[in-house]
């Protein structure tokens, strides 16, 4: 494989990695939006280790209300830390993608295995076959 | 085949937008469960960022407000003594400072200041609790606490401390070394 070719096949493996990051992150977001609190690790500062997010509904106009989630950090004794919700949503978008990265490359590997021609089997040697005999 | 997957699709848009998450009534009704973050931790890291600010670990103030969330400070200006203003810490960050007006009816900056340093806030914790035990308030309720000179009360500055609870409220003093003076319910 020339290095031109695999070079496109890895910018194609990265845009859908990201295409389907964007997507399932959308629908996680709004399905599970406590999916955030699986950042708290790398978003809470130490002694804040108690991750909430929390939900705001306003009504902006009679029928229509928008809902935003904000993150927080709280220690033992209440105090908060806002970590909002731009880190720990970059942070999980990043994760996917890294792992759909390596599911492809999985993918990948296997189906080259499988299409790669088996080689032959080893056959003993036949005696060279002699004239068939002419029946008259 | 169909029901099933309407079911799923009824039940996302029911719990969409709840699953993990609290509302903001609850996220306070759990910080104050906590006791509103006003601490010792708070504190010490409010006077870390006012020293790192300053560029001096001794600065001179005239008030210290702790607030659940955030302290405020009303400083002197160690690079112009005649100076105040005031800081606020909240979120773990330091805010612009906002010069304080005084008039010539005020207490001498000198009488009103004291060092920083002097003020015993690493027993905040145990000053707090024993503020919750003298006024009987809580648990379930939080606290603000002013380090201040009150001049009816002597001439060095002393805790005083506001116990707020969802049926009554109360008060308590402190002196200088965090010794509860006296309490009042309210």
């Amino acid at each position: 494989m020339s290095v031109r070719s695999l070079t496109a096949r890895l910018v194609t493996a990265v845009v859908v990695a990201m295409v389907l990051a964007v997507i399932i992150m959308s629908l996680a977001i709004v399905i599970y939006p406590g999916i955030m609190k699986w950042t708290a690790g790398a978003v809470c500062p130490d002694g804040f280790p108690d991750p909430f997010v929390v939900r705001d509904t306003e009504s902006i106009r009679p029928g229509e209300t928008t809902t935003t989630f904000t993150m927080y950090c709280m220690d033992e004794q209440g105090l908060v830390r806002d970590v909002g919700w731009f880190r720990p949503i970059i942070i999980l978008f990043g994760a996917l993608v890294v792992v759909e990265l390596a599911l492809f490359a999985i993918m990948a590997t296997t189906s080259r295995r499988r299409s790669k021609p088996s080689p032959p089997a080893v056959a003993p040697p036949s005696p060279t076959p002699g004239p068939s005999p002419i029946i008259t | 085949m169909r029901s099933v997957w309407s079911v799923v699709a009824l039940a996302v848009v029911v719990a969409g937008g709840c699953v993990g998450s609290i509302d903001r009534d609850e996220f306070r009704a759990e910080i104050d469960a906590r006791g509103g973050g006003t601490s010792t931790a708070l504190v010490v890291g409010a006077v870390d960022a006012m020293s790192t600010e300053l560029g001096v670990t001794d600065f001179q103030v005239a008030k210290v407000v702790v607030n659940s969330q955030s302290v405020l400070f009303d400083v002197r200006d160690p690079q112009q003594p005649d100076n105040v203003d005031t800081y606020v810490y909240t979120q773990g960050r330091l805010g612009d400072p906002t010069p304080v007006r005084r008039s010539s009816s005020d207490d001498p900056l000198e009488e009103s200041v004291f060092g920083i340093g002097a003020v015993p806030f690493d027993e905040l914790d145990r000053i707090l609790a024993e503020a919750y035990e003298a006024t009987g308030v809580g648990p379930g309720a939080t606290a603000s606490v002013v380090v201040q000179k009150f001049g009816v009360f002597g001439d060095d500055f002393m805790f005083f401390v506001n116990v707020s609870g969802e049926r009554s409220d109360g008060s308590a003093r402190f002196d200088s070394t965090g010794t509860l003076i006296s309490e009042d319910d309210q």
